[in-house]
Formats: structure tokens, sequence, C-alpha cells
């Protein structure tokens, strides 16, 4: 509606900007008040960066399904089956370079594979996602324990942290994955045709078929990107740890949905962007860096987490009608 | 739609008011009687779990010492997620904690971050659990060898010296290797007592419970069985009771959980179990702290005791 | 006259920006059909959810029963005596007939909380016979055709004792047949004395059923006629508060060569053999009765659903579409009947929907080119005069009129040879129509192929060069803008054999 950006970005995104301002200030306040470190810094923005790296680099992807109208619960599982891939592979083949760059193409090639099959079943066989990427879920997980025999494998080389603690001028490697993946995101989501028809679909599935767009080829695309996504996320993670767990991700999917609901994205399809996740990524981020940093334990962490998101959606309901 | 607002609006100061009053204020615990230090040491803690009996003990201890020795402890449970506790261990490190106590949920995945944190001159104490290839000041932990060697010592006088054994074993755990190899090094004194066999129960009832089997199957002279964990034994006694050997075969386990406890006082065939103390961990992991800020050396591997339970104990105990 | 059950007098409703309602008059007497008339956006529907208690009036008074009311809910419309018959059913589709009847009011076997099924069912019985309508009680309603819901409604309608029935085009999906047994039960109704407010696009059905008619215009209240003082010419006047130089602006144009052609075309279950072609100049009808197969014999033509046989030739050429890519790509464009979920992405904008079918086009480095998109679509706006505020609009907030052109703009733009247009003026007022009538007279002037599907015969007689008619599944008939009259139509969408042509 209105020309100017500026406005036009506070028009979408004010409350949810107005959500991180006061979470810092209140945070600010209690340290403080306390009298430990001050929370506000750059030091404490890269951190949070640093920790939303992972949750972010899937949530992109996640964005792209919902708002496609379908939902991604694999996305756990990818975490854990893509780090164990990585680690496993590394560990076989040897210290090089080498080793560890050939397990993240096998990885993502793994997680493309599996996004295809996820697909397959929803666009072929017209499985609800839910169902379709539940089943994923499970497969995923017992498949990444049973080619570790539940073990998880650590004795890599010490350069498999590249991705997760290397920095690169003072700004950790996740960190600068995780701008650049949000970036390729938004770019694709607003400005491409296979955004636009990502969108299309999940505003009514049936209009959008009628006006040739090819929905099963989109969808495709939308959960291969989200799996491949996931693995990306979780070779950050199998980084972070040098290790590759089959145990971890247990129910990442859902933090991960959570940073895409409140950053204003549709569960029903059709209507969210990639600014939003991103928002709604950082105001969880600094809601769980904030909270550990006050002191607060993690079951009334999680209580308040769960307002906060109650919080937003409502915010973003009102702000609809 | 003013409704909606209202709620929105009732959400967020909920949340923005529950925030300051759950949140212990570090400052004012200090106790008046520590030495007036320049700044106060604060000690960031991130364990396990907040779940289970053991931890609550472990912690309760800390609190206490921390109070007396006039540190300000920040605790954080990362309840079994490593990446959680990977974050929580950052957070510490960014807000320039003097010392970090860890209670690994995966002691390979955490050595990165605990070396990090090492790396930037912050001392790094595991506390029950030991972290793989990490630079850690000191581990505080159960004393493993002690309490197998122990219970071995406890189960030989129960044979008088002599009789066959069976171990439900788990020999991928790093703490139940030491346990066996107490447990073993103890018999070595008595040459008429045989190890016979070594089952892989996995530290798991149903999984105990069927080598436990196994091993009655393959053994007709078994005289007892050393369960590596309750679970291990519970399953044993499920297996003896099963094929009703409970009168001729005897068991030893070790934890000391309340079942087990129960199970001994009721005078089955499980006779003694090895206990922890974890308020002793607890305790002791903040002496070592405060010796390591006074500028003592301190001990890699600090073993903190154990003892052991039998109906006699037990008995008493209530009394 | 005090015998009105119901009297809305001075209502007014504003909006934030708009007066929904000025000064709104409409009363009702007992066995009385009040048909209410208006294009949208007149103001009719808030007139109705003002009554049905879903939105409060700022201004005005309303009484029923002599007395004056303030409703407060739709619960308490309903006590008052008021009931909705939306053109959305409020049903709930795995229940039977008597549970959607007594939802919520169960009768219960006496200090136990179970259901009395016999009296439920018997009552259901007893209401149904009241209306005359004999339908299964047990059957579930997702089972019943589209007409037996309606009953189904009214029938609820009554079990609340309701006198007064506001009915919201209740004849858009309904076939020519079931139409008739709208009418009869309406008419049963009417001598048990229920009065009703009957909305309805079809003029010709305020001349059928009822006793006077309001006319609103821009939330105007404009004028109340008894229905045998007016004339439909009258009627639109008042709705559109002009004349309308002519209905139908049928523009004559020389027929050119055969561009597409149809032959033997079949889909087991919906159709059989059927055969068709277009020529340039012309715009040709394909009518019968709902159900007979027209909408799923352009779904097919357009890719949208698989062909058991038959072949379709464009322009000499046999092609073959498996999709509506295909069939886009081959210049084909089909207008879906259902606006609203087949033809548009309502939570997307104007400029997102005209360009959507052929975003290829604006393409150029993977990147969506934004300000030739915004051209365009401005472009089409004003040609079209889609009454939008701006281009980002939101498809979901346009009249019904303006939703169609968006649509049309969309074919506009792929530069369809070919269009099929899905009963194109369905839902839309009378103004609006006339306005699509002369953008597709100007299609044809282009050299673009109409292929009208249509249930409103008036319609399909007024724009049509041909017409092609179908029964039970195949093309029954063809008849030329000479030869076509409304009865040979019927006579051909019933099955009967046409006595009189030659």
């Amino acid at each position: 509606m209105s020309r100017n950006p500026a406005r036009a970005f506070f028009v979408n995104y004010g409350y949810l900007l107005i959500a991180l301002v006061l979470e810092c200030v209140v945070f600010e306040f209690l340290a403080r008040r306390q009298g430990i470190k001050p929370f506000l810094s750059f030091d404490t923005l890269l951190l949070v960066l640093n920790q939303s790296a992972i949750y972010g680099v899937a949530s992109v992807g996640m964005t792209f399904v919902i708002i496609s109208g379908g939902i991604d619960l694999s996305v756990g599982s990818l975490i854990a089956f893509g780090g164990v891939i990585c680690a496993l592979i590394t560990q076989k083949l040897g210290a090089g370079w080498n080793a560890m760059i050939f397990g993240w193409f096998v990885a993502i090639a793994a997680g493309i594979g599996t996004g295809s099959f996820s697909a397959l079943f929803i666009t072929r066989f017209q499985i609800p996602p839910f169902i379709a990427t539940l089943a994923v879920m499970s497969t995923i997980r017992g498949l990444g324990f049973l080619i570790v025999e539940g073990k998880p494998v650590f004795d890599v080389p010490e350069r498999y942290t590249f991705l997760g603690r290397y920095l690169v001028a003072g700004i950790p490697i996740g960190v600068i994955i995780l701008i650049f993946v949000f970036i390729i995101g938004g770019v694709l989501l607003n400005s491409t045709r296979f955004g636009r028809h990502v969108r299309a679909i999940g505003g009514s599935e049936e209009s959008a078929r009628l006006s040739g767009v090819p929905v099963d080829r989109v969808k495709w695309a939308v959960y291969c990107m989200s799996s491949a996504l996931a693995v990306l996320a979780g070779l950050m993670l199998s980084s972070k740890m040098k290790s590759g767990d089959p145990t971890v991700g247990v129910g990442d999917e859902l933090q991960v949905i959570a940073a895409v609901v409140v950053g204003g994205t549709s569960l029903t399809g059709g209507r969210g962007t990639i600014m939003g996740t991103f928002l709604g990524l950082i105001i969880i981020a600094v809601l769980a860096t904030g909270l550990t940093w006050i002191g607060m334990e993690s079951f009334g962490q999680q209580v308040i987490l769960g307002i906060v998101i109650l919080a937003a959606v409502l915010l973003d309901r009102i702000k609809r009608t | 739609m003013r409704n909606l607002h209202l709620v929105a609006f009732a959400l967020l100061v909920l949340c923005g008011g529950c925030s300051p009053s759950t949140t212990p204020a570090p400052s004012t615990t200090a106790p008046a009687d520590s030495a007036p230090a320049p700044k106060q040491k604060t000690i960031g803690a991130s364990l396990l779990t907040q779940g289970h009996q053991f931890y609550r003990d472990l912690v309760a201890a800390m609190e206490d010492e921390a109070k007396k020795q006039g540190y300000a402890l920040r605790i954080q449970y990362a309840e079994f997620q490593s990446p959680k506790q990977i974050n929580q261990i950052e957070t510490f490190v960014q807000q320039g904690v003097d010392a970090l106590i860890v209670a690994p949920c995966d002691s390979a995945g955490i050595a990165p971050t605990i070396n990090d944190a090492a790396s930037k001159g912050i001392p790094v104490f595991t506390a029950d659990i030991a972290a793989h290839n990490a630079n850690v000041t000191s581990h505080i932990a159960s004393d493993n060898v002690l309490g197998g060697k122990l219970i071995g010592e406890y189960l030989a006088k129960l044979l008088n010296g002599k009789g066959n054994i069976a171990i439900i074993d788990n020999a991928e755990v790093a703490s139940v290797q030491e346990r066996v190899a107490g447990f073993e090094e103890a018999l070595k004194a008595f040459p008429e007592i045989k190890i016979v066999q070594k089952a892989p129960g996995y530290g798991r009832r149903d999984k105990a419970m069927r080598a436990a089997q196994d091993v009655i199957q393959a053994q007709s002279d078994l005289n007892a069985i050393f369960g590596i964990n309750d679970d291990s034994a519970l399953g044993a006694l499920a297996a003896l009771e099963s094929a009703g050997l409970q009168d001729k075969v005897i068991i030893v386990g070790y934890d000391g959980t309340p079942e087990a406890r129960d199970t001994i006082r009721a005078g089955k065939a499980l006779k003694a179990d090895t206990v922890q103390h974890p308020e002793e961990i607890g305790k002791i992991t903040i002496q070592t702290i405060a010796d390591h800020f006074a500028g003592k050396p301190v001990q890699k591997v600090v073993p903190v005791r154990v003892d052991i339970i039998d109906k006699a104990s037990l008995d008493a105990e209530q009394k | 006259m005090g015998e009105f059950v119901l009297e809305m007098r001075d209502v007014t409703k504003r909006f934030p920006g708009v007066v929904a309602v000025k000064n709104g008059n409409l009363d009702l007497r007992p066995g009385e059909v009040h048909c209410l008339v208006g294009e949208n956006g007149a103001g009719k529907s808030t007139l109705m959810k003002i009554l049905a208690g879903a939105q409060p009036l700022d201004a005005g008074t309303i009484k029923i029963a002599e007395e004056d009311v303030h409703i407060t809910s739709p619960h308490h419309a309903q006590q008052l005596g008021i009931s909705m018959i939306y053109q959305e059913f409020n049903l709930s589709p795995y229940l039977s007939v008597a549970e959607n009847i007594f939802l919520g009011r169960e009768p219960r076997i006496p200090k136990t909380p179970f259901i009395n099924w016999k009296k439920m069912y018997a009552d259901a019985r007893e209401i149904l016979g009241r209306i005359r309508v004999n339908l299964d009680v047990r059957k579930p309603v997702n089972e019943c055709s589209v007409a037996q819901q309606q009953m189904v409604e009214i029938a609820k309608a009554i079990s609340f004792n309701s006198k007064i029935i506001v009915m919201d085009e209740p004849s858009a999906t309904l076939t020519d047949h079931e139409l008739e047994a709208l009418f009869e039960l309406i008419k049963t109704l009417k001598r048990q004395g229920i009065g009703m407010i009957y909305i309805s696009h079809r003029l010709e059905e305020i001349f059928t059923i009822g006793n006077r008619v309001t006319v609103m215009r821009d939330g105007e209240y404009i004028a109340t006629k008894q229905v045998c003082d007016v004339t439909r010419e009258d009627i639109i006047r008042m709705m559109v508060g002009r004349d309308l130089t002519q209905e139908f602006p049928k523009e004559i144009f020389p027929r050119g060569k055969e561009r597409l052609r149809v032959d033997g075309l079949s889909r087991k279950g919906a159709f059989n053999n059927v055969s068709l072609s277009l020529h340039e100049g012309e715009i040709v009808g394909l009518t019968g009765l709902v159900g007979a197969g027209r909408t799923e014999v352009a779904r097919a033509i357009f890719g949208a659903d698989a062909i058991d046989a038959g072949t379709i030739t464009l322009d000499g050429k046999a092609i073959t579409v498996k999709s509506p890519q295909d069939a886009i790509r081959q210049g084909i464009g089909l207008l879906t009947e259902d606006r609203k979920h087949q033809g548009l992405i309502l939570g997307m904008s104007v400029r997102e929907n005209t360009t959507l079918a052929n975003l290829r086009s604006l393409v150029k480095f993977l990147f969506v080119n934004r300000a030739k998109e915004r051209q365009i679509t401005s472009e089409f706006v004003k040609e079209l005069q889609i009454k939008t505020p701006h281009i980002e609009q939101t498809a979901q907030n346009l009249s019904g009129g303006n939703q169609q052109k968006v649509v049309l703009a969309k074919w506009l733009f792929t530069e369809s040879k070919i269009l099929i247009f899905d009963e194109p003026t369905r839902g839309i007022d009378v103004g609006a129509k006339v306005e699509i009538y002369k953008l597709m007279n100007e299609l044809v002037r282009k050299g673009v192929c109409i292929l009208m599907i249509s249930s409103e015969l008036p319609e399909v007689l007024g724009m049509c060069d041909r017409i092609l008619v179908m029964h039970e599944g195949h093309i029954a008939g063809e008849l030329s803008r000479e030869d076509a009259t409304q009865e040979r139509v019927m006579q051909l969408a019933t099955g009967q054999r046409l006595a009189d042509v030659a």
C-alpha cells in the first residue's frame, strides 16, 4: 500500500519489533538489577545469532513448507541424521578436508532424497503432510540410530568444528551461514516465480493448479529445500559438538515451527514472510539467552516461551483484523 | 477486538512480571560472614536434569557450600539436550563467570564447548559425569572403582570365599567399566571365586532379565550375580524368581534406588547395593573450585566415597 | 397496517470510513415473501446481519410483533423467531438429518443424559411433514443433495418456531427442478403464516414468488413496491440508479475459421462422446441442467481432469492436454465457476492474481520484474474498470464482479486464444454483468473464441451465437441463435426430442 519502504516495514513487523525491543529492555533492566554483566552488547548479539543459527537455518525451509500449506515434522530427525552421516564419513575417510566436504555433500544429498520421499507421498499419494512427515520423522530417526548402532561418532579431526566454531573476521561461520540462508530465502520467496508459486499453492491449491502452477513440482522443491536445510542445520550442530549424535534434535521441529509462527506465518498457508521468521527466531533466541542470563531455570523458561508464543500469535491476529 | 488487545497485553505483563520474581538474586545470597572479596566470584553450572532425586540432592549441597564460600551460583539444567547445554555454557562464558560446573548430557559432544571455555581462561569442572577428551580442571564423581571393590568384597564374604559369579554388564559405559574393574580386583584375593560369565544387560531391566535367563541356562552351578546397576540387578532377580532359583543364587547391585532398597529390606535374593553420595559430590565440587581459586593444586580426578547398604544397615537406618 | 411481524425503521450502520446502511427500512407481514434486491455492496447483507444479531446497529428501531427489540446476539435473534438460511449451510456433514435439525436441543430420555432417538426421529419426521418434504431422517447430511440440505436448514428454522425466515440467495446452487420444489415449499410456509425475506440476484424469481420488493442501492433504502406494480426494468433501474440501455449488449461478428475442435471426448462417469467446435468471431453457449456434465467437459478440455477417449484439435493440429499448464501453453484459459476456490488466490493481491498464470513472461534472471508487473496490472485495472483502491488490495476484499474481472485479467494476460467461461456472471450484480458481456464482445472482436457455460437461459440466449445443450453427459442438441428459445433449450436439457425443429 505504502510506497515508503520504512513505513511498510513497520506496518508489517511493528509488533515483532516492539516485542523484541521490549524483551531486550526487560533483560537489560533485570541484569542491571541483579548487578551482573549488562545484557545488551555486540557480543551478546553475536551470541544470540550464533545460538539461533541451527534453528534458523531450518526455519527458512519450514517457512516455505508452511506457506505452501504443509508442515514438515521430520526436521528434528534430519538434524540428527545429517550430523551422523557426515561424522561417520569423516571418521571413515580420514583426516583430510576432502573427507569432510564429501561428508557434507553426501548428507545434503541424503536430505534432498528424504525430502523427495516425503514429497512423493504428499503429492502422488495425497497423504497429508502431517502424516507423511511424521512417518519420515520416525524412519529417519531410526535410520540415524541404525547406521551408528546407537552410539555417537566422535573421533573426528579437529577441523570438523569448521561449520560450528570457526570465525571469519570475528564472526562465527554459523552466523554467516544463517544470514546467507535468510537472504537467499527472502529473495526466493519475494522475488522469484518459485516463491510466488509457493504462496499461491498455500492460498488455494486448486486455484493455483488451474492457473497453470506446477503444483507437484513446487511442493517437491519445497520439501527438498526444508530437508536439505534441516540437514545443513544438523551439520552445523554436529560440527559444534564435534560428533555425530543420533539422539540430538528430538522435538526441534516444534521449536522451528514456533519461530515461523511467531513471525506471523499462517499455519493454514498462503501468508508469511522470511523477515517475519527471522524476527520470530530472534525473539525466541533472545528470550532463551536472556532468561538463562538472568538465571531462570529451564522449566520456567518453557512456561515463558509458551506465553510469548501465545502473545505473539494473538498480536498477529489483532493486526489482521 | 478490544478483548484480544487486553488478553495480549495481560500475557505480556504476565511474562514480564513473573521473570524477576522467580529469579534468584545472587547478590542477596552472599552471606555477611564471607570474606570481603573485592568481587564476588560467580560459578555457572549446567547440569543433566532437574528431574532426578540424585541431582536435587547434589544441587542442594552445592548451593549450601557455595553460600558458605560466598560464591554466586547460577544453575541451569539441560534436561538431556546437549545443544541446550552448549547454549547454556556459551551464555555463561559470555557473562564472564569465574568457573563452570558441567554434568554433561553427551560426554563427547560437549568437549569442544568445554575446551572453548577453557581456552578463554575459565576453569571447567565436571561433576558426576565425565567429558571425553576435554580440557577439564577437575572431575568430581563417585569412586566407581572403590564401589565395585566394596561390593566385590561384600559378596566374597557372603559366599564364604567360594563360588561362581556372573556379571550382568554394560561394558560400553565408562563408569560401568570402572565398577567392574574394582569388582574384579576385589575378587583377586579369593582364588576359589570364579567369574564364569559376563552377559550384556545394557543397564535396562528387560534386557538384563533376558541376559540373566541365558546365564542361568548356561551355568548350572551358579552362586551369585552382580548387576552393574539396580535395573540389571532387579532384572536378574526377576529371572531367578521365574526359574525358581531365588534361594540358590544371590545378587548384589549398584545405586541403591528406592525399589532396590525395598527389595533388600524385604529379604529377597538381592542382598546388597553400593550407594553413591550426591550431596558429597556437590559439596566437594564447590570445595575443589574454592581450592582452585585459592591457587592450590587440585587433582584431575576427585573420587567421592561410596558405601554398601544391606538389610542390616537399612533396618538400622529405619530405627 | 398493524399486522407486521417485523419492522425495521431508519436502521443505520457505520463502519470506520463508510456508512454501510443508511436509513434502511424493511417490514414483513405474516405469510408474505418480501424480496430484498440490490447490487453487491448495496447494504442488503449488512441489514440482514443486523437482523440476525451479528452486527449491532448505530441508529434506528427494530420491532418484532409490535414490540421494540434490541437484538444482542445470533442466539437472541433465534429466540425472537428469526432464522437465517445462508448460501453456505450450517450443517454438520456426518450427522443425520434429524440430528442436524435438533443439534444442541436433542430430546433426552427423562432424567438421563441419553438421547431419545425414537422421539427425535418422530419429531423430525413431523417437522418435515409439515413442510411437505419427503426425506429419510436418518440419512447423513453429506449424502443429501444441495437442495435437500437446504430443506434441512428450513426444517431446522421451523423447529425453532421461527416466524421470520431470511433466505440469502437460496436459488444460486439449485437446478431448475429443485428450484420448483423450493418455491412449493415457500408457498407452504406462506400458508402457515411465516414471513420470508428473500434475497436473490435472479429478478425473474421475484415475479414468481414475491409479494413485495424492496430495493437498496449504495447502502441506501430506495423503495418498497408491490411486485405486481413493477416491471423487471423498473427494478433494474432502481438497483443501478440509471437506465440500462441493454441487458445483453450482444454484437454479432462474422464467423471466421475453426480454431478449436473436440471430437468424441469421454470421461467415465462424467460425460460421453462430446464433440464441439469453436470458430473465430463467435460465442458458443454450453448449457443444460446442473449435473449434466458441462463443467466436467470444460475441465477436461483445460486438462484439469483426465479424459478416457477423444481428441482435441487446435488450429488444425492435434494437441495433448494433460494438465492446466499444457492448456495454458496452448493458449486455452478457463474461468472457473467457483471464483473463490478455483479462480483466485483470495489472500493474494490484485497484482499477484493478475499475473499468476503468465508469470513466466515477467521473469528476468530468475527474478519477477515487479515494476513491469505493476504497470501491466494497472493497465488491466484501467481497461477492465476494476474497482479497487490500489493494485495491492487483496482479492478477497473485492466485490464479486470485480473479482471476476481480476480472473478475466489473468486470462487476458496469458493472451489465450480460447477462453472457457463457466458461469461467468453467477453472484454478480446486474451492472457488472453487462460490463462482463461487453468485455466478451471485445474479446471476440480481437479474435478470441469463447465457450460460455451457463445455467441462466436469458444470458445464454442473449449472448451466444450457437447453443449446445447437454443432457446426462452427452450433447443433446445444438441450436442456432435464431432457432433458440427457452422452451427448446429446456426440452433438450430434460432429454425430450425437439418436435418442431427441422
